[in-house]
């Protein structure tokens, strides 16, 4: 078993094409669980976590995210408390401080939890996810790199960078709640992000994810078409709840977990519109 | 009160990392040894085949059942190693010894077990069912799966039914948890040249001693048990650590080598004992003013397949169901069935957090019906000074109405609330009795010995085999020493807890250790002095103080150090024996009635809940758990021992729970497993009172396991009045709690 610890961005890029079937690891935080666990035995490890361009968070045009900042980094950027709060606050629900200050953004993106707690804001936050390759930089929306349980669609040698996102503007009204059955240390049950702009009263560009419901953290463009340039409303938010609930068992099926989750889903997401809206009278 | 107490003396080896447990011990020439663990709830084993394991470098052997040197399994005892039929998934067939951990583990996932499954029964009403599908010990003789069975008979039920105006019925379910001490179970054996020394964590060194005698086929004086640090007990490291030990022991014997066996995660989990589940059915009659005129109790209890500690598990769970309250009719019955899941042995509480919960939510269920103040039915009921409880016993030194009034005080019920975010917020209370130390149905004497040597430069060490498990026992045992004979704390220190040395105290169990050990301790300590006293000749009425034999006055004779010395020169030995006797207990098993405990302790709590409509979830905002222990010897320990209960039961009332499938259990480590953490405890107040002294010369009761027993019902009256729903199966999880909220909305 061998272990490589790159120190730059270019070096990392050689050593993955010459060993395009080590795994990365990117604080360990999922990978380390599975290898004790006997379900991962690869023939090498390649650590990205010194990699300084993958460490960085710098708000330009857009906002970029490197793929090991640490969940901890994430809750306490200052540039994320401005310009994407959202994420921070999704960041701050992970595990406990150790599991924070281990995990990073692209780990959780590429272990590809169903329960996965950045996935969801980074969803709503329309994020893109910066991929190196052997043949350049792609970029990828979430819905579309993440297939299912633990399927995150990345080619053998390919990288994640980090991602990029558009600021929040000053109009933009947002929520992220998690459900867990401890307040540290816990699996999502259920969790989900909102983003939305207000515009004179009314909604528009609703962006909605909930996670731990489906076999991958997806939009819920029917909940969201319901929102679209209508005004908050205790009703309007139940329905489009109820438009969640509706996907959810779509794609699921009746499942031993359903009895919950269905009915949950629909409160759990008008609570998230509720509370974005909320916030926005603040 | 003293309320600033002192500092424990094994707290700053703990904190630092300094302290060594048993898993940091090294030895020249050890092996590591791994177990092989049966993966069906019940299987004929019809092969093993090492030979794969063998090929592995490292590995030096691999072990069978016929390999234990001695006695392998007594009558539905659990195995050291399981031979011809393991009776519970995750039982240890064989072992496999390596120069290194990796190789043994990596040898016992090559050793090749042939296994014939057989027919389990994993249900306990189904075990004990009229035709159960299986009959675990039939060999034994046995023609039903009754682990045990205890009852308790007062009066007539049939009449008080008859007499009561309102009659409720109810069933409670308890789930089965484990006590996940931090520390893994381990032991490292190392044969000496006549016999062998164990080092291990334990709760009860001399059961280790004569159970690792008899599995090793030694006489008693060939087997040395020494204790390092100890990571954690909670009632657990006891029948568990036999059967490390002993496996341990016999690739130690066998190859005459040192040998470790360090349970994982996964081990503890899936071997390990847990605390019994319950079914409670209870029958309650009651007047319209509140007075109970008789109760009816039905229990269950599931057992797993071997017979550990549940004869006084059931038994106590038996004395205690009827609650602290004086009711004049009582028929309780309550059953343990063997079954093919991983066995139960005592788990922190004995029994009591499971009837307690129960119990306790009955009495709000009849206030709710009667229209009454919980409170104010509790009041109507509970035992006074004098009263006759459901065994017939004359109770003395009862202090359950004044925790009564001090929850009043400190946690007045208040109505329910809504918050802006539509949180349902309300309080609710429980109380308990609590039988102390082994009670009347105990197999072992109820004694402890302690010895207390002084020596020539005047310091004191005390030699005891109670248990420092993380409770502070030993630090209170040397403070009760220390003051004793006039000394400072710093002069007085128990030594290692080594058999070769120390006498047997029995077990740190039943929440004993301050009562028995303490008041060895004392025995011991008042003797030594009275021998000191010789050395000041013709003085009367010396007193021992700061130090100093001193006259009555005060004025000082010599120091303590040179009393030592005196007599020493004088061919006088200065140390002395002290043994603590428990007074008598008896129980009649035909009559089933008797006096159960030699003293009960009292306490009361109140939770403070908000729930989450839309989730599910509970949150504890406030807890406070008030237990009357007499006299406080170190009163911050004490605070802690009543919170680390307190957060332990939290753990059992909402996310706690060994779930299983086709009799194996699912959860294998701590991410599915969920203990509380820091985040989920937010107000804490753990209050010990100093009401009545118990009736022994320290005057100090116990305050280990009481506290592990008020949360659950204190929290389900909570919801209960919250919300209307009403919830009788632990643990409260998110699904359980929403689905009853659902009915309520109904």
């Amino acid at each position: 078993m061998e272990f490589l610890r790159p120190q730059a961005l270019e070096e990392a890029l050689s050593l993955l094409a010459e060993h395009p079937a080590y795994t990365i690891l990117a604080g360990g935080t999922d990978v380390v669980v599975r290898r004790r666990e006997g379900r991962l035995a690869p023939e090498g490890y390649l650590d990205v976590t010194l990699v300084p361009e993958l460490r960085e968070i710098w708000n330009g045009e857009s906002i970029f995210v490197g793929a090991a900042v640490t969940c901890r980094e994430l809750e306490e950027s200052p540039i994320l408390a401005a310009v994407c709060p959202l994420l921070a606050a999704a960041a701050s629900t992970v595990g406990s401080p150790q599991i924070r200050s281990r995990a990073t953004l692209g780990g959780n993106v590429a272990n590809a939890s169903p329960a996965a707690d950045l996935i969801p804001a980074l969803t709503a936050a329309d994020a893109q996810v910066v991929i190196q390759g052997r043949q350049g930089t792609r970029r990828a929306a979430l819905p579309d790199l993440i297939q299912g349980p633990g399927r995150c669609a990345l080619e053998p040698g390919e990288l994640i960078l980090g991602v990029v996102l558009e600021p929040f503007r000053e109009t933009a009204r947002w929520s992220f709640d998690k459900i867990g059955r401890r307040n540290a240390l816990a699996i999502a049950r259920m969790n989900g992000a909102v983003v939305l702009e207000e515009e004179g009263g009314q909604m528009r560009n609703v962006r909605l994810c909930v996670g731990a419901a489906a076999r991958r953290p997806v939009r819920f463009r029917g909940a969201e078409a319901l929102l679209e340039g209508q005004n908050p409303d205790k009703d309007l938010f139940r329905r489009a709840g109820e438009a969640v609930s509706q996907a959810i068992l779509e794609e699921t099926g009746m499942r031993e977990s359903s009895r919950y989750k269905l009915p949950v889903a629909v409160e759990f997401t008008a609570r998230l519109l509720e509370n974005a809206a909320r916030r926005g009278q603040a | 009160m003293d309320q600033k107490g002192f500092i424990r003396a094994d707290v700053r080896e703990k904190v630092t990392g300094e302290a060594r447990y048993g898993d940091d011990l090294v030895f020249s020439r050890m092996l590591y040894a791994r177990a092989v663990h049966c993966p069906h709830p019940r299987a004929r084993i019809l092969k093993i085949d090492g030979k794969k394991a063998m090929e592995i470098p490292g590995v030096v052997g691999i072990y069978t059942a016929g390999d234990v040197p001695g006695l392998n399994q007594g009558p539905q005892d659990k195995p050291m190693l399981a031979s011809e039929i393991a009776n519970s998934a995750g039982d240890g067939v064989a072992v496999v010894a390596a120069e290194t951990q990796e190789a043994a583990d990596r040898g016992a996932a090559l050793v090749e077990v042939a296994y014939e499954p057989l027919p389990a029964v994993l249900d306990p009403e189904e075990a004990l069912a009229s035709r159960p599908p299986v009959v675990l010990y039939q060999e034994d003789g046995l023609t039903d799966n009754v682990a045990c069975r205890h009852r308790v008979v007062k009066g007539d039920v049939e009449k008080g039914f008859r007499e009561a105006e309102v009659i409720l019925e109810r069933t409670y379910r308890t789930q089965r948890i484990q006590h996940s001490a931090i520390e893994a179970d381990t032991a490292v054996a190392v044969p000496e040249k006549d016999g062998i020394t164990v080092y291990c964590p334990c709760k009860f060194p001399y059961h280790i001693k004569a159970r690792v005698a008899q599995g090793c086929g030694l006489a008693q004086n060939q087997v040395r048990i020494v204790q390092p640090a100890i990571g954690g007990s909670f009632g657990g490291k006891d029948i568990d650590i036999v059967v490390i030990a002993v496996r341990a022991a016999t690739v130690a014997l066998r190859t005459g080598r040192p040998c470790k066996m360090t349970w994982s995660r996964e081990e503890c989990m899936q071997e390990g004992s847990k605390r019994h589940p319950f079914r409670l059915t209870y029958r309650v009659g009651a007047m319209r003013d509140g007075r109970i005129t008789a109760i009816k109790i039905d229990g269950v209890a599931d057992a797993g397949a071997y017979r550990s500690r549940s004869l006084a598990t059931i038994w106590r769970a038996a004395v205690e169901a009827a609650g602290p309250y004086e009711i004049p009719n009582v028929e309780t019955d309550i059953r343990a069935a063997f079954t093919n899941n991983v066995y139960s042995d005592a788990v922190r509480g004995f029994g009591s957090p499971q009837v307690d919960f129960a119990s306790e939510s009955l009495i709000d269920e009849l206030a709710r019906e009667l229209n009454m103040d919980p409170l104010a039915l509790r009041r109507r009921n509970i035992v006074h000074e004098g009263s006759v409880n459901a065994t017939g016993q004359v109770l003395t030194g009862v202090s359950i109405d004044r925790c009564l009034d001090r929850l009043e005080e400190l946690f007045p019920l208040g109505e329910p609330s809504v918050t802006p975010e539509g949180k349902l917020r309300a309080r609710g209370i429980a109380c308990l009795h609590r039988g102390e130390s082994y009670g009347a149905a105990a197999r072992d004497a109820d004694v402890a010995g302690t010895d207390v040597r002084a020596f020539a430069d005047g310091s004191v060490g005390i030699y005891t085999s109670i248990s420092e498990v993380g409770q502070g026992t030993h630090t209170a045992m040397a403070k009760i020493c220390a003051d004793v004979l006039g000394l400072p704390l710093e002069q007085v220190r128990v030594c290692p807890v080594d058999t070769a040395f120390v006498p047997d105290s029995g077990a740190t169990a039943g929440s004993r250790g301050t009562i028995s050990g303490g008041n060895a301790v004392r025995i011991a300590a008042e003797s030594l002095r009275d021998i000191l006293r010789g050395a000041a000749e013709g003085e009367e009425d010396v007193i021992f103080q700061d130090g100093w034999l001193c006259r009555k006055d005060g004025r000082r004779l010599m120091t303590f150090r040179e009393a030592v010395q005196i007599c020493q020169s004088r061919g006088v030995r200065t140390d002395a024996a002290g043994q603590w006797v428990a007074p008598r207990t008896g129980w009649d098993f035909e009559k089933h009635q008797g006096k159960t405990y030699y003293s009960f302790s009292y306490g009361a709590a109140g939770a403070e809940v908000e729930i989450d409509p839309v989730t599910g979830k509970v949150e504890v905002l406030d807890l406070l758990c008030l237990h009357d222990i007499g006299k406080i010897v170190n009163y911050p320990e004490a605070c802690g021992q009543i919170a680390g209960g307190v957060a332990m039961a939290l753990g059992y009332t909402l996310t706690e729970e060994l779930e299983s499938r086709d009799g194996v259990l699912k959860n294998k480590n701590f991410d599915t497993y969920l203990l509380p953490t820091a985040m989920d405890i937010h107000r804490l107040r753990a209050i010990p009172l100093e009401e009545t002294a118990a009736e022994n010369p320290l005057g100090v009761h116990g305050v280990g396991e009481a506290s592990t027993a008020l949360v659950a019902p204190a929290v389900a009256n909570a919801i209960a009045r919250a919300s209307g729903a009403r919830l009788r199966t632990l643990p409260f999880s998110l699904e359980r709690v929403r689905s009853a909220l659902e009915k309520e909305e109904r």
